[in-house]
């Protein structure tokens, strides 16, 4: 194992973290503490011997991380991708995350992948399919993982149940936890007309282990308004109080600024880290 | 098609949505792999060759860092024959820089520790080179047109200048390109199977002095990180 590398798994705080994009790595690594914890994407880390691989293993010296992957397609029906676990696996390993996570979704057919997360019908088969996907994946980890609810813009026909149904479903046939992406619920219940406070009101409280809070963005199709999650601009006020409303019926949990495109300043990610982590305080002082 | 569950847009849409993500998520990504590339061939066009690309060579990983691996062997069957071949060295030296970023770093040896083999053990002498490096050569000055294309008004160049052949490799976490002379360059190749220089050169009657001087030069340029003498 490379020197200074953590041996121990560091819990993620109760508390507000972001996500490392590249750009500011730099500025993490020279402020140690500079937030209190810090999320990636894992397949950005699959080479152990990389540049990327060797500057993570640096900040994981002094900040809890957690690992969010994108690219295992759990939600599809072709067998799980070994090569993409072993690579997770062997990162784990690496680095010590606190938390990991990937999708409720599927970007696979066939060995051909589309690199989105496509959403599932919710229907008692597709429960069983991803159940089984993400049982065999906490097994090969062995460790619990979060599962994570994404922004959609169509549904199907098929579907015997609502997402939330769905997903309350699968956490509870696999044990697996929920990442609850707010700004994913919020822009799915406007793309589809349902009411984004049922979603939250439907959660176990008990499984959720992460809150993610992102902003997205509008666009047109046709004339149409769709609301696409773009990860680039900042929480909109609509979702930090459907944020409130989480922390009232689930409790608090590290909480997420998740930021991808159009990348601001660090300080900009920071304040919004600081308004969640000011809502995350409020809500434990009313608690009290 | 009509709207479904209370959707507030028909699935022609929603799939025209899912669609242009793609679409975009690709040409991003294959943009960043090969920006010189993605400037040379201008904004349009690019976008074009990336639809294309993800039609024919679709990605077969959850993991981004694959897709675009092929991209010069695309680049080949559409370029090859024309005018614009340059492109498809000009992709392998941009996949070369991607490639190195991933690979294990190997510490050079002293240059001086190679001079100091005496001339009547060359024969038996095994290079390990940094593994965290790639050898690219073309017969177009592919190291230039990447170099003025740093700048915002690159300054054009002679394709018929002549071949370029550049040593591609990382240390300490930073990639650098090298030029190389012809020699140098087909040194590199020829040691870097790992051979001993008998069996790389075998049939061949070797000058040990240049051959020397060539080693000195590889070792100069930190590409050598091991050695043995049988």
């Amino acid at each position: 194992m490379p020197s200074g590398t953590s041996p121990t798994t560091t819990a993620i705080p109760t508390a507000a973290g972001v996500g490392l994009r590249s750009a500011h790595h730099d500025f993490f690594s020279r402020r140690p503490g500079a937030v209190p914890w810090l999320e990636v994407h894992s397949e950005n880390f699959f080479a152990p011997d990389s540049v990327a691989s060797r500057r993570l293993e640096q900040l994981r010296e002094t900040y809890p991380l957690s690992l969010h992957g994108v690219g295992l397609s759990l939600g599809s029906a072709d067998a799980l991708n070994v090569e993409h676990l072993r690579k997770l696996r062997e990162l784990v390993g690496r680095v010590r995350p606190g938390l990991v996570s990937e999708h409720l979704s599927w970007s696979s057919v066939d060995g051909r992948y589309l690199n989105d997360l496509l959403p599932l019908p919710y229907t008692e088969e597709a429960i069983d399919v991803i159940s089984d996907r993400i049982t065999a994946t906490q097994d090969f980890l062995e460790r619990r993982i979060l599962i994570e609810n994404v922004s959609s813009y169509l549904t199907y026909r098929s579907s015997s149940m609502t997402e939330w149904e769905f997903l309350t479903a699968v956490a509870e046939r696999s044990g697996c936890g929920i990442l609850l992406d707010i700004n994913n619920i919020y822009v799915s219940a406007t793309n589809h007309g349902f009411d984004p406070r049922e979603y939250i009101l439907g959660m176990p409280a008990h499984s959720v282990g992460e809150f993610h809070l992102a902003g997205h963005s509008e666009q047109l199709y046709e004339g149409h308004a769709v609301l696409v999650d773009t990860h680039d601009a900042p929480i909109c006020e609509e979702v930090w109080t459907l944020f409130e409303l989480a922390l009232e019926h689930v409790g608090p949990r590290p909480v997420l600024i998740e930021w991808d495109a159009r990348l601001p300043e660090a300080e900009t990610l920071l304040d919004e880290a600081r308004k969640a982590q000011h809502k995350l305080d409020a809500h434990r002082e009313l608690a009290a | 098609m009509p709207a479904l569950n209370g959707a507030r847009f028909p699935t022609r849409v929603a799939i025209a949505v899912y669609q242009n993500n793609a679409r975009e998520t690709f040409r991003k990504t294959l943009a960043a792999g090969y920006p010189v590339v993605a400037r040379l061939v201008g904004e349009s066009c690019f976008r074009g060759l990336a639809s294309r690309f993800m039609r024919e060579r679709p990605s077969q990983s959850g993991d981004l860092q694959a897709f675009g691996r092929d991209f010069a062997e695309f680049l080949s069957s559409i370029y090859g024959k024309s005018e614009y071949r340059y492109l498809v060295d000009v992709a392998r030296l941009e996949w070369a820089q991607e490639e190195v970023l991933l690979l294990s770093e190997a510490t050079p040896v002293d240059a001086q520790s190679v001079a100091r083999i005496p001339e009547e053990r060359l024969e038996s002498l095994r290079l390990r080179l940094n593994p965290a490096s790639r050898l690219i050569a073309s017969r177009f000055p592919i190291l230039s047109i990447w170099r003025v294309n740093q700048h915002d008004e690159p300054e054009p160049v002679d394709l018929d200048a002549g071949g370029e052949s550049v040593l591609v490799a990382r240390q300490n976490q930073r990639v650098e390109l090298i030029a190389l002379d012809a020699a140098t360059f087909a040194l590199a190749v020829a040691l870097s199977e790992g051979q001993t220089i008998a069996e790389t050169f075998t049939g061949e009657s070797l000058d040990a002095a240049s051959l020397a001087t060539g080693l000195k030069t590889l070792a100069d340029l930190k590409l050598i990180c091991g050695f043995s003498v049988d």
